[in-house]
């Protein structure tokens, strides 16, 4: 392996040398801003190879295959995971004007276990053998347990902590079953021989297969595996739950793609109905469920729920318009979802009602907010109905128009807690008439993903059909 | 020449946004010691500035496509891809031709005349930044419109000059009447949009494409094979509909109802809007299309009727009116009238030679009739006016110029171009236009007594308001600023010596391929050999008509109230615009609103509202009982996690077996 | 020697051993420091799969790849003791049953 083979993986490597950096400036200095700066500069640092150098290629000989092999397509996700990254870094800086939850994030600690679970990421996203895979998904979600259950003295916290804790153990546990029967049945964990070693098929190639899908699953929280979610979210800080809402999802997604169109591309007849029902599922039961809520936070774990059947449905389609079109969905989701939950925490609001007559309180807030939730809904001209209008022709693409009827019918439910909550900011009468102060950094987070909500969805174009070339070249 | 193109059609847009940040900015917070009219005069710097370098920017491209001067040729640019589906994409760009450039010219250049004559106009309204911002974004998305390079971006820039104009015709929203007019404007549009829309879609149908090139070479290669697939059915059906989206858009008869009561908004919106630019943008589209209504020859036949009727119906309704503004909006409708029945007899460059002129001197007659407003303290009827033209005498010799240029009168504009649509009309084909050319030349007539009824009644004889109010006002008229004058003499030369200078316009081989004429339509090209008395007629009845109009309100104005009593029911009949908006009232406002409240009764409470609730309370119930599900305790998500695994694998083994 | 020991008796062992770990988490309702056992046991299993195919397979990866899944658990095992003890100290107990603040 010469040098500029390893300069391919120059993104993880600068992050993961940030990290350790990190570590010292945070122990050291105990500076929060100091460190929280550098953690998104290190972001940033790490995306600027994937942009002057996007290469492709294998890394890593073994097992008759390649741990890590990257293609424009883990360029476009790595990319894509970097710039959501740190724009989820300011809902962790201090401000001037706080509430107690933010407080409780803004430690060194939180950039760099941020820091730790995005390399975590990358990781999953480049894997071409089980090992890494299994690598990046505890380095993934090791830190994330941590970080829901960082309000140490909330108990609330400490129970999200815990049940993210045993479920996500118990997912990763049966996905590393799954491996294993995997390897005892083929005697490889690299994905190329794998690809070719599934194409006789056994029964308990099968097991193997679902049981490895299903870590990918349960991060994503698609039903029947997603009862971790509304408690999780509503448990852990609330800057937190945006990034497990945001961040995780992609790299997921990119695995599942990764997975499905590569060592389990033979078995295509046994994954593809599954997951289309899984989405199905999800997507309605998602919707269904968000519209009961009056917990804001476990209203959007829901709706994270149907927006992930959506997704999924790209990924059912198995063709390049899906998974580019799954990519820009994802974007526009963790986008939205990003936007929103930096606007629950501006308005402190847990509780739907607490949003009542907030246009009166902050204009500004509620236009800000009417974008991200039209976006969320589907409506056009934002981001939201191009991410589901691409989804949902690239399923009718790949000969799953039912499925695209579903999603329709699902968003049009999912349409109506979005445009509940609108009425609520819009038509009600505030129970108090406060103005409402936004702390500087949430006023850069919700103003970047407003304006990309609003910018996507009028010219979607600039970023799909930069997705549907990544989801051209997978390996 | 790209960049240049570019430049200039976004110029207006830069020029709004730069002044719309200008609210983002709190002056008064951050530098106390400034006046609070500063971020105005910021946001008028901007948006005028961007709009004057907008009009240098299109009156080099126009030039530089003059054959003698740089002799560049038409060219296309893409800017990006909007939309790209399997099987059609949408690319945003321009298309720089003859056509586009004329419009690009008269667009910018009244654009610019409003936004300077507006700084004075507007000088005292707490929310003129407002305005400008309007104006601007009105200009970049009417320029958008006449560049596109396929029918979606045109599309796009015409629903956004439907909005700018609501806008506008609303901006003074506290007055009632205003909104009601905004309102009206946007509701009697869209019907026509509506119509447009379903031949836009057919048109995508039928084609497969909305790129002006692509349909027109697919157009012509069906035309020479004689293909089936394009029938003409379709292509009646597709003109027809979009000729009723440019009927709504130019106001003409049966959907002209908009635009006197868009007369509500400030009176420079109505110069750029109502005279020069939105209204001729049916005109232009229609051009535009030239090869779709060369091949639809009896959609143009009723083109021409609708021009002809808009044409005299028009002129006979402004006789009587009494604010000046709306006497001009009617002309406006009378003279987009004659656009149209040029088109009808094949006569595109005598339509765009009209639709150039008809913007220099409308423009020009309508600041005019904002300085008088201005200078009168907004009155704007013209029967408590009277003796002006002491008090405003450069406004009263623009007027002179604008109304002869409207009358038809040598050498001003409006001559050289409404006779060659009136000699091509006479001289069209198997003599088809001898009708329209009668209507025309009754409604030339007409026009000149109109025209100068406005200046007789305002300028001349004595001043009528005899109340103490009248006298407060009238002493204490007064001419308008620098700002205001300047832009109306720029449009007053134009108004002058457009006629002449642009007289090229009217031939067909000036316009380098942008138009399309059937070769056995041969009105254009016969209007030289039209017979003496045929030529003359409209020239002498336009001067008889400014005699008339002399005897009748400048001097004998009891004459013409005896006039009006004598013939009470024709006088009725134009007093109450032909009784179209009553009409109206009764044929389809009323039993809409009947037919609205039947179904918001039974169909809408009953049935949508049941169904739609009704969904709504099972989606509720649905979640309510899912949601017991989720139990709070870790076992059992473990166990329906697992559950659903050995659920779900069991059922792929058994398949599988 | 009664038999010869085949891949077969080693997968056998370790879905025995996987269907326990299951069974101590769905069926456990009492402590969690049990169902952290629990886990370990499945990561167990796993191994033995690993160890005994890379055995019977002849082919090095496996027992790499315990390795790993050594050293990860007992980081993850490391998280999890934390967590519990975060819980203790804000219920005062480490009954599974507690963990039910948030439902719905």
């Amino acid at each position: 392996m010469t040098l500029p083979t390893l300069f391919l993986l120059a993104p993880i490597l600068m992050l993961a040398v940030s990290c350790l950096l990190l570590l010292m400036v945070g122990a050291f200095t105990n500076n929060t801003r100091l460190t929280g700066t550098l953690t998104m500069l290190a972001f940033l640092l790490a995306a600027c190879p994937l942009l002057t150098h996007p290469g492709s290629g294998m890394l890593f000989a073994a097992g008759g295959g390649h741990l890590v092999s990257l293609s424009p397509f883990t360029a476009m996700a790595c990319l894509l995971t970097l710039a959501l990254a740190a724009l989820t870094t300011p809902l962790l800086f201090p401000s001037r004007i706080t509430n107690n939850e933010s407080r409780i994030t803004s430690k060194p600690e939180s950039f760099i276990l941020l820091a730790l679970s995005v390399l975590g990421m990358l990781t999953l996203i480049v894997a071409s053998d089980m090992l890494t895979l299994y690598m990046g998904l505890e380095l993934m979600s090791f830190p994330l347990y941590i970080m829901a259950a960082l309000a140490r003295d909330d108990a609330k916290s400490s129970e999200a902590g815990l049940k993210y804790f045993v479920l996500g153990g118990f997912a990763s546990g049966l996905t590393l079953y799954g491996i294993s029967l995997l390897y005892a049945a083929t005697g490889t964990t690299s994905f190329a021989p794998l690809a070719t070693a599934l194409a006789a098929p056994a029964p308990i190639l099968t097991v193997g297969l679902v049981l490895t899908l299903l870590g990918a699953l349960f991060k994503l929280s698609m039903v029947p595996f997603h009862m971790w979610t509304p408690d999780v979210y509503e448990g852990a800080p609330t800057p937190i739950t945006a990034i497990m809402a945001a961040l995780p999802k992609i790299a997921a997604f990119a695995l599942l793609i990764r997975l499905t169109m590569g060592p389990f591309l033979a078995l295509a007849h046994t994954w593809q109905p599954a997951l289309a029902m899984l989405a199905a599922i999800s997507m309605l039961a998602g919707a269904t469920m968000a519209i009961v809520q009056t917990n804001l936070k476990r209203l959007l774990a829901y709706s994270t729920i149907a927006n992930v059947g959506f997704i999924a449905t790209g990924v059912v389609a198995a063709n390049p318009a899906g998974q580019g079109g799954a990519l820009f969905y994802l974007a526009v989701y963790a986008l939205t979802t990003l936007g929103l939950f930096a606007a629950l925490l501006a308005t402190g609001a847990t509780q739907t009602a607490h949003l009542k007559g907030l246009a009166t309180r902050s204009p500004l807030l509620a236009a800000l907010m009417l974008i991200l939730l039209f976006s969320l809904a589907g409506v056009p001209p934002f981001a939201g109905f191009m991410a589901k209008f691409g989804v949902f022709l690239a399923a009718i693409q790949g000969g799953y128009t039912n499925l695209a009827i579903v999603g329709v019918l699902a968003s049009v439910i999912a349409a109506f807690y979005s445009l509940w909550l609108i009425k609520l900011m819009y038509f009600e009468q505030p129970a108090s008439a406060t103005a409402l102060e936004i702390p500087a950094p949430l006023q850069i987070v919700l103003a970047v993903t407003a304006a990309l909500s609003l910018i996507l969805g009028l010219l979607p174009t600039l970023l799909s059909t930069l997705t549907l070339a990544a989801a051209t070249a997978l390996y | 020449m790209e960049n240049l193109a570019t430049l200039t059609i976004l110029l207006p847009g830069l020029g709004a946004l730069a002044a719309a940040l200008t609210y983002l900015i709190p002056f008064q917070r951050a530098l106390p010691f400034t006046k609070p009219s500063l971020p105005h005069h910021i946001a008028m710097l901007f948006t005028t500035g961007s709009v004057l370098a907008a009009a240098a920017g299109a009156w080099t491209i126009f030039l530089s496509l003059q054959p003698t001067t740089y002799n560049l040729q038409p060219f296309s640019l893409e800017w990006f891809t909007w939309l790209a589906l399997p099987t059609w994409q949408v690319s945003f760009g321009a298309l720089i031709d003859k056509l586009s450039a004329t419009m690009l010219i008269v667009v910018t250049t009244v654009s610019a005349c409003v936004h300077v004559y507006s700084v004075g106009y507007m000088h005292d309204d707490p929310s003129r930044r407002r305005f400008f911002i309007y104006l601007s974004a009105f200009t970049l998305a009417m320029l958008l419109l006449v560049t596109a390079t396929n029918l979606v971006q045109m599309f796009l820039g015409w629903e956004g000059v439907g909005v700018c104009s609501y806008l506008l015709i609303g901006f003074w929203h506290h007055k009632a009447t205003a909104n009601a007019a905004a309102i009206k404007a946007f509701i009697v549009n869209r019907v026509a949009d509506a119509a447009m829309l379903v031949g836009l879609f057919l048109l995508l149908h039928t084609f497969n494409s909305l790129t002006y090139a692509d349909i027109f070479g697919q157009l012509a290669q069906a035309i020479t094979n004689n293909e089936s697939r394009i029938t003409n059915h379709d292509l009646n059906l597709i003109a027809l509909l979009i000729f009723v989206g440019a009927m709504g858009k130019s106001a003409q008869f049966g959907l002209h109802t908009w635009l006197p009561d868009a007369m509500e908004g400030p009176t420079p919106v109505s110069a750029l809007i109502h005279a020069a630019t939105m209204v001729t943008a049916g005109v232009f589209l229609l051009c535009r299309l030239s090869p779709l209504y060369e091949a639809t020859p009896a959609v143009l036949h009723l083109v021409g009727w609708v021009g002809a009727i808009t044409a005299i119906f028009a002129a006979t309704v402004g006789l009587t009116q009494r604010d000046i503004k709306r006497v001009i909006a009617y002309s406006t409708c009378s003279q987009l009238g004659y656009m149209f029945f040029a088109i009808g007899v094949s006569a595109y460059p005598a339509a765009m030679f009209h639709l150039t002129t008809h913007a220099f001197f409308k423009g020009l007659l309508f600041l005019g009739a904002g300085s008088v407003i201005h200078g009168m303290h907004h009155e704007q009827d013209i029967f408590k006016m009277g003796a002006l033209r002491k008090a405003l005498p450069i406004t009263y010799g623009l007027m002179w110029v604008g109304s002869l240029a409207l009358a038809g009168i040598p050498p001003f504009a409006g001559f050289f171009s409404k006779d060659l649509i009136l000699e091509s009309a006479y001289m069209a084909p198997n003599g088809a236009g001898v009708p329209l050319y009668l209507l025309g030349t009754a409604a030339a007539f007409l026009t000149a007594v109109y025209g100068f009824r406005i200046i007789f009644m305002a300028f001349n004889g004595k001043f009528q308001d005899d109340s103490k109010h009248g006298h407060h006002t009238f002493e204490h008229a007064h001419e308008s600023p620098l700002t205001m004058l300047i832009p109306m003499s720029v449009l007053g030369f134009g108004a002058l010596a457009s006629g002449y200078l642009l007289s090229a316009m009217g031939h067909l081989a000036w316009w380098q391929g942008a138009i399309t004429i059937n070769e056995h339509h041969t009105a254009l090209e016969a209007a030289e050999n039209i017979p003496w008395y045929a030529a003359y007629a409209p020239l002498l009845l336009g001067v008889a008509g400014i005699a008339l109009a002399w005897h009748f309100f400048a001097v004998h104005r009891n004459k013409a109230k005896q006039a009006a009593e004598t013939f009470t029911l024709a006088y009725a009949i134009s007093l109450n615009k032909w009784y179209v908006d009553e009409f109206y009232n009764f044929l389809w406002v009323r039993p809409t609103a009947a037919i609205a409240r039947l179904l918001s009764s039974v169909g809408d409470k009953l049935l949508i509202d049941g169904t739609v609730n009704g969904t709504a309370a099972a989606a509720w119930a649905a979640g309510q009982r899912l949601r017991t599900t989720q139990t709070g305790l870790v076992y059992h998500y473990g166990f329906t996690m697992l559950a659903a695994l050995v659920l779900g694998l069991g059922y792929i083994l058994w398949r599988s077996l | 020697m009664f038999f010869t020991l085949t891949l077969t008796h080693v997968l056998t062992l370790s879905a025995v051993l996987l269907a326990m770990g299951l069974a101590g988490i769905v069926l456990n309702r009492r402590n969690i420091i049990t169902i952290l056992m629990c886990l370990e046991l499945i990561l167990l299993s796993v191994n033995i799969n690993l160890v005994g195919a890379s055995h019977f397979r002849v082919d090095l990866t496996g027992q790499i790849f315990s390795f790993f899944i050594l050293t990860v658990a007992a980081a993850e095992l490391a998280i999890g003791l934390a967590i519990v003890t975060l819980f203790f100290r804000n219920k005062g107990t480490v009954e599974i049953d507690a963990a039910g603040l948030m439902k719905d």
